[in-house]
């Protein structure tokens, strides 16, 4: 993997390259290795090492942008040329943003050599170790299992230079039964630590709920209390935050327009008091990355607090018009987690749906943020406080926003991917068909 | 050199792809070109097969030295499978080609001036920015060239060059109440640069934002069951994802459970299922001229063919690699293995797969909107969803009239219709002839893991669908 060094002697030898007047310049790659398995058994299993060079020229406020793998010197030559005849090509942007200048940032350590090293027969051994007590009682397992490691480095022609590196494990597993009634899916990703990856633990997980949800009854669909588990949560808030770009909402684009007073719904109450949610790149869970892809400090920044929008995303552009600090995108997300147990939850609930997580959620309306998508991997009846049986899947037609401000309940917020987010319970959650899905 | 490296360190199959992609995107908004660039990535990848066990191992260093040390990476990772292996990959057989295919095209789109481009997109915003109304526009165009050369110890060596077109734009108009986009595109084909100059994109682009604006005031999707007429531009989606990933072989025999998902049609279901009426005819066609998914041969080195998965609405295919065919003791593949790069492992992605045209006394689109009493007319596409076997789905469109008592009437917004595939398939009447076939298509088909992209054509005429829940979404 090319280190701190390298690419900051190689980026700033492309920008001597160049003839334009400002030039940004990213590079990022790494190695990684993925093993597939289904049907107990191996079916992929790949290396792969790569880079992207990308450079931004620009004369005046004309942009073009060229980008290769191949690093010769040739190679940078030609990429340089390139984003440089697509400038001249290319016709004034009054949004441009001319190329920052040396950045603070925060100071995050995610590269850890015994998860970059970790190869194909350590993969193949861990996985082994979960599938064959699982095969062994009739279960079929499928899953994924990857690791490796990954830069990135911009530099400008402000002078500007940044890197990071990051190792990463991501390893997932579904269980399904023999009779095709019953499955789950377990997973942890974005790990940054191989040791805190706990495969047993996830497939036990999966395997106990596979066998609980065998042979699942029909309910009829209809407006539910739910305690939707953290993965379930974190899907729907990714789709929340794409309407948090300050810009769509100024120009009525979004949910977050002001349709009643014009502009935009910050300082406004937008879901329950009992929702913080905030961008936090340092969390010990997360580990991100400390710049965005033009070197725009990633820091830690409120976007709810108490059910209020706190700050909306604004690019550098949208920033300088408004007079507002750019923020980058709503990413790295943690969601303030709460004094309660799953069980606990549960147990408040005399009538509801548990949904372990949901499938391909889409928007069906973003002026309301409305989503469709399906519960998958789980899904439970809960009667008087108690799981009472498996349930087929449901499909939901709901927004996020409308669930935020009918939580009723928070556990305590744990690692999803990239996030940390908690479970919730929360009534009235719409559900409008049945799959029969497993 | 790679494939007898591998061969000398026990490999009993080894291929590699030597693989080149170049990219051109413009993009337009409003009156600025707001990205202008190209991409190019280069790189190999080795696959061996060891005792029954896969490996892969890929590169960007296209080095003597580089090659030589993936052919052994990917014969140690295919080793490491075999920690957990229990039965042995086995491939159907394939002939020995030596062959040059390409993408048949008039012109080059990488040799076509970058003026006369964002000239043609720029003219197009400005179209829509005429309409009152109208706060955003945005338009785009993209050319793809991938060269790729296969090589495989079977044999084969494959020389193949795939070159795609696509262009298309959107309206959005802000009203008092809620904004609402209108989209229109030059389809996605595999074809050259004629394929934007033929296409009406500046004559539509009024039309286009004065839809966006009507949207705005229209009335929301009724809630029941309506019959649907639906376009080509809408029914394409709905092809790819309640048929095309329901054939998938890899699906089917839980290759995929952990992500994609599985599939109804199961094996047992073949040639006994009744996925659709009978006037259903679902063919796959890697050969279709100008397909998303058309090539000479796929990354198994099997050549391209055209075959029925759905036939008198009877399901009797699946798209099929080498290994999978094996399983279900097919004697053939369908040659779907497909890589979206040098860095990617080829998995099973469905070819073109789309409607077959109804026979000479197939209705016109008028006729079957005059024998439609109450139903909803929907063309392109909006939200899109279904479950992980592709059965309970639910889909929107871009826009949509309403037909009453024959007639298209007054504009509708928001409208969603769900159902069960086969339910669905099942309620088709009606497809109308083949002067009204229109080669749609996908660009963005997200499979495996890690996610690989594939693209592929979905062509059908405007067909009807009796009463399917509409509005459930409310």
């Amino acid at each position: 993997m090319i280190n701190r060094e390298k690419a900051k002697t190689l980026l700033e030898k492309v920008i001597s390259l160049g003839t334009a007047d400002e030039m940004s310049v990213r590079l990022g790659g790494g190695e990684e290795g993925l093993t597939r398995f289904a049907n107990n058994q191996i079916t992929q299993n790949l290396a792969f090492s790569d880079r992207a060079l990308i450079v931004e020229a620009a004369f005046g406020k004309k942009v073009g942008v060229a980008s290769t793998n191949m690093l010769d010197e040739k190679s940078l030559k030609e990429v340089v040329e390139r984003a440089e005849i697509f400038a001249q090509a290319s016709e004034v942007n009054p949004e441009y943003m001319p190329p920052l200048e040396p950045q603070e940032y925060e100071k995050i350590e995610a590269h850890f050599p015994a998860t970059a090293n970790f190869g194909p027969e350590k993969r193949a051994e861990k996985i082994k170790e979960v599938v064959e007590p699982c095969a062994g009682q009739g279960l079929i397992t499928s899953g994924t299992f990857a690791s490796g490691e990954a830069f990135s480095a911009i530099a400008t022609s402000r002078g500007l230079f940044a890197y990071h590196k990051q190792t990463s494990a991501d390893f997932s597993i579904t269980v399904r039964t023999a009779d095709g009634s019953g499955a789950s899916r377990a997973s942890q990703t974005d790990v940054r630590r191989i040791e805190d990856l706990d495969t047993k633990a996830l497939a036990e997980k999966a395997r106990e709920r596979a066998l609980a949800s065998r042979n699942p009854i029909e309910l009829p669909p209809g407006d539910y209390a739910v305690v939707l588990e953290p993965e379930a949560v974190a899907e729907l808030l990714f789709f929340l935050f794409t309407s948090f770009d300050a810009r769509s909402a100024d120009e009525g684009r979004s949910f977050m327009s002001d349709r009643k007073c014009g502009g935009n719904k910050l300082g406004q109450k937008i879901v329950g008091e009992n929702i913080d949610i905030r961008s936090q790149p340092g969390h010990p869970f997360i580990l991100g990355r400390p710049f965005f892809s033009d070197g725009l400090g990633a820091r830690e920044i409120a976007w709810i607090e108490k059910g209020v929008a706190k700050n909306l995303s604004y690019s550098r552009y949208w920033a300088k018009e408004k007079n507002k600090r750019p923020t980058g995108r709503p990413v790295s997300l943690v969601m303030q987690g709460g004094k309660h147990t799953t069980k606990e939850l549960i147990k408040s609930i005399p009538r509801g749906i548990l949904v372990t997580r949901f499938w391909y959620i889409r928007f069906v309306d973003p002026n309301e943020i409305l989503l469709t998508g399906l519960t998958r991997d789980g899904t439970f009846l809960i009667e008087n406080g108690e799981i009472k049986s498996p349930i087929k899947n449901f499909r939901f037609n709901e927004s996020p926003v409308r669930l935020l401000q009918n939580v009723e309940g928070i556990t305590a917020a744990e690692k999803v991917g990239s996030s940390v987010v908690p479970a919730v319970k929360a009534h009235n959650f719409t559900f409008t068909s049945i799959s029969s899905a497993v | 050199m790679a494939l007898a490296q591998a061969r000398s360190l026990g490999a009993d199959y080894a291929d590699i792809r030597l693989c080149r992609y170049l990219d051109q995107d413009i993009r337009a908004r409003d009156k600025i070109i707001t990205g202008l660039g190209s991409s190019e990535t280069r790189g190999f990848g080795i696959r061996t097969l060891y005792k029954g066990a896969w490996g892969f191992a890929s590169s960007s260093e296209v080095t003597e030295e580089e090659i030589e040390s993936a052919a052994r990476l990917s014969v140690q990772i295919a080793r490491s499978s075999a920690i957990c292996q229990k039965d042995e990959v086995r491939m159907v057989d394939v002939p020995i080609y030596e062959d040059k295919w390409q993408t048949p095209y008039e012109k080059d789109p990488f040799q076509i001036p970058i003026n006369d481009k964002k000239d043609l997109l720029l003219k197009i915003n400005e179209e829509m920015l005429k309409v009152p109304g109208i706060k955003r526009t945005t338009s785009f165009m993209s050319f793809t060239r991938e060269e790729k050369y296969f090589a495989s110890t079977v044999g084969s060596h494959i020389e193949q060059l795939v070159l795609r077109t696509h262009s298309g734009y959107t309206a959005v108009a802000v009203g008092e109440r809620d904004f609402q986009r209108r989209s229109f595109e030059a389809p996605p084909l595999n074809i050259g640069y004629e394929h934007i100059e033929k296409a009406p994109l500046v004559q539509n682009a009024r039309r286009v934002a004065e839809e966006a604006v009507e949207k705005l005031s229209a009335a929301e999707c009724p809630t029941g069951v309506r019959d649907l007429v639906l376009s080509p531009s809408n029914l394409s989606l709905t092809i790819h994802e309640s048929i095309g990933h329901a054939t998938e072989l890899d699906r089917v025999l839980g290759q995929e459970a952990d992500y994609a998902g599985t599939s109804f049609a199961t094996i047992e279901r073949v040639g006994k299922l009744q996925y659709g009426s009978r006037v259903v005819n679902i063919l796959a066609d890697r050969t279709m001229p100008a397909g998303r998914a058309t090539v000479g041969y796929d990354d198994d080195g099997v050549k391209s063919g055209k075959w029925y998965i759905i036939k008198e609405g009877l399901l009797v295919g699946y798209s099929t690699n080498r290994e999978l065919a094996a399983k279900i003791g097919e004697a053939q593949s369908r040659g779907c293995n497909y890589a979206d790069s040098w860095r990617s492992i080829p998995i099973i992605r469905m070819p073109n797969v789309y409607l077959e045209p109804g026979g000479k006394d197939a209705p016109t689109p008028e006729e079957l909107i005059a024998d439609t009493k109450n139903g909803v007319y929907i063309e392109g596409r909006g939200s899109w969803s279904i479950d992980q076997e592709r059965r309970n789905f639910q889909f929107g469109g871009d826009a949509f009239w309403e037909i009453k008592n024959g007639q298209r009437t007054r504009m509708l917004k928001n409208v969603t219709y769900r159902s069960n595939t086969v339910d669905f398939w099942n309620s088709c009447d009606a497809v109308c002839g083949k002067e009204f076939w229109e080669p749609q298509g996908v660009t963005n088909c997200g499979k495996g893991q890690p996610p690989q992209r594939a693209q592929q054509t979905h062509g059908a005429s405007p067909a009807r669908f009796r009463k399917v829940n509409v509005g459930e979404a409310r």
